[in-house]
């Protein structure tokens, strides 16, 4: 007869796994843009560029908050440094005047409501998102 | 001497710095934008004999500590005004706007800023007072002590391109500088014509380096040096009163370059300082850092060095003619030992939490070997028990806001 604690801890791990799977699933992360925007293709490193202010391409950069996961990915494989480093990098851009950090905006629907409004813009959600009809995946973000 | 001192001022500034981050982090509109940093820094000196850039053996808040604030306007997307100042009651730095100007950029590959700004010598000459852009609680003095002029007025151009996948910044400036250079125990006024310079930065994945060169020329105002050069043109002893000039032209080299990963960073930086008087030395300063880095902490060690060589300078004063000449010979050789010699090894080790994203907490130790009979970037040294090897410890909260 399976006992309760260990009945207990056999689920909460089962649970926990089916939700780190879903997790996973739901952190893939698209790179979009507004579809007016000419440019119809980006490279990892001019993605890099554009979203450290060193931008020669027609992108505004928009981001969701610290600590979110689609962010997290981002930095992690586009950027390739941690929170930290880019926070001191746009503390550098920012009060030097070489160029701005990216407007941060609260919520999915706020980043993808500012893409579908502003031709110039660039952000990344995570993949499956419902996009507006004016707004196109210019990249993807394998895992 | 007290064992704690912050001044009155600080705590006022502070106490702004406490009152304005409850209500916002950032205060942003489409036109208008208001940021800005703040850095409380205290540092102990574990000797009783010399002073290291206004920190001594006591616990010490006001050399590096300081608010600043920047205000933008954007008329439109091309063109924007800007005004960015530091509070401090430092004795190294002065309060006031170091960045005051125009910013006009006509597309995404060209900018052009008219009006006040910090002179870009080194790679974090303009952010010096932004202790949050850099990893450690001081840039490593043996390089940034050497940063004589905080900002000029004029213009400068920004030209960004691509090639294959390296990334360019190509910068070009020029204006004219006429202020106070700040130390710990006096302020002397520099007159320069036109400061000029080009600096490009290259980017190409986790690799960046830096290039620059700046030249022009000044004038140093020492009422003293001008009467003595008057003393010794009147007994016909021209070539010394010329090389005892501190006037005329300076160039500054510098290279910097840096590795980084999610895991770990290299930063190195060599610079070079040439002036034409023979009163100021050649200075050469090298610094390199290694970092790593785990969750939230940052752990680094840095290596770095000054030089500095004296031009020879002939005395042409006889001595043994006349008491006045043998007195006058004797100064002017006064002079020439008095000239300065800064010759320094500095090793840190520290360590920095980025408590959040705009809040970061630094303390680390620097061990300064400073060689016998120089001053070594110390601000005050007691010759007779200074044994030219101290530990100074410094620990930085860092704010933006």
């Amino acid at each position: 007869m399976i006992k309760w604690p260990v009945f207990l801890i056999s689920f909460s791990l089962l649970l926990f796994s089916q939700f780190a799977l879903a997790n996973k699933n739901s952190t893939e992360v698209i790179v979009v843009k507004n579809i007016e925007n000419p440019i119809n293709s980006i490279t990892k490193n001019q993605l890099r560029n554009v979203f450290l202010g060193r931008n020669t391409l027609m992108f505004e950069p928009v981001i969701p908050p610290v600590e979110t996961i689609t962010r997290i990915i981002f930095n992690t494989k586009i950027i390739g440094l941690n929170e930290s480093r880019i926070q001191s990098f746009y503390a550098q851009m920012r009060f030097s005047g070489r160029a701005r950090p990216p407007k941060e905006l609260p919520t999915t629907d706020a980043l993808l409501h500012y893409i579908s409004t502003t031709p110039t813009a660039i952000t990344y959600v995570p993949q499956g998102t419902k996009l507006p009809k004016n707004v196109v995946v210019i990249y993807t973000i394998v895992i | 001497m007290p064992l704690f001192s912050i001044t009155p001022q600080l705590k006022y500034i502070w106490l702004i710095i406490v009152l304005i981050t409850p209500y916002k982090t950032y205060a942003t509109t489409d036109k208008f934008d208001v940021s800005g940093f703040a850095r409380l820094v205290g540092g102990y000196l574990d000797e009783s004999s010399a002073e290291y850039q206004a920190y001594d053996n006591s616990l010490t808040f006001s050399p590096d500590s300081l608010l600043g604030i920047k205000g933008e306007y954007r008329h439109n997307e091309q063109l924007s005004f800007v005004a960015q100042g530091i509070f401090t009651n430092s004795s190294l730095r002065k309060s006031g706007f170091d960045w005051l100007y125009m910013s006009y950029k006509p597309s995404t590959d060209w900018q052009f800023d008219f009006g006040r700004y910090r002179t870009p010598f080194f790679e974090y000459s303009e952010v010096i007072n932004v202790g949050f852009a850099y990893p450690w609680v001081i840039p490593p003095q043996t390089t940034y002590v050497n940063a004589l002029f905080a900002s000029i007025d004029g213009a400068r151009a920004t030209y960004l391109f691509n090639i294959d996948k390296f990334n360019f910044s190509l910068s070009a400036f020029g204006g004219q500088f006429n202020s106070n250079i700040f130390n710990v125990e006096n302020s002397t006024t520099v007159e320069s014509d036109l400061l000029t310079g080009i600096n490009l930065r290259m980017n190409t994945d986790n690799f960046r380096a830096r290039i620059s060169y700046v030249t022009g020329d000044f004038e140093i105002e020492i009422n003293d040096l001008s009467e003595l050069q008057n003393i010794l043109k009147s007994y016909n002893f021209n070539n010394t009163a010329n090389e005892i000039e501190i006037k005329g032209g300076i160039d500054i080299y510098q290279f910097s370059a840096a590795y980084e990963t999610l895991d770990y960073f290299a930063l190195t930086e060599a610079t070079l300082i040439k002036g034409d008087s023979k009163l100021v030395p050649n200075i050469e300063s090298y610094n390199l850092t290694l970092g790593l880095f785990h969750n939230d902490f940052t752990y680094y060690t840095s290596a770095s060095k000054l030089r500095t060589t004296n031009p020879e300078i002939t005395n042409e004063v006889p001595i043994g003619v006349t008491p006045e000449l043998t007195l006058l010979n004797n100064i002017v050789d006064k002079l020439i030992e008095g000239r300065l010699h800064e010759d320094v090894d500095i090793a840190t080790v520290g360590i920095r939490w980025d408590i959040k994203s705009n809040l970061a907490f630094k303390a680390e130790v620097d061990m300064i070997k400073g060689k016998s009979g120089q001053r070594s970037t110390f601000s005050r040294i007691d010759e007779t028990s200074f044994n030219n090897y101290s530990t100074l410890y410094l620990f930085s909260i860092d704010w933006l806001f």
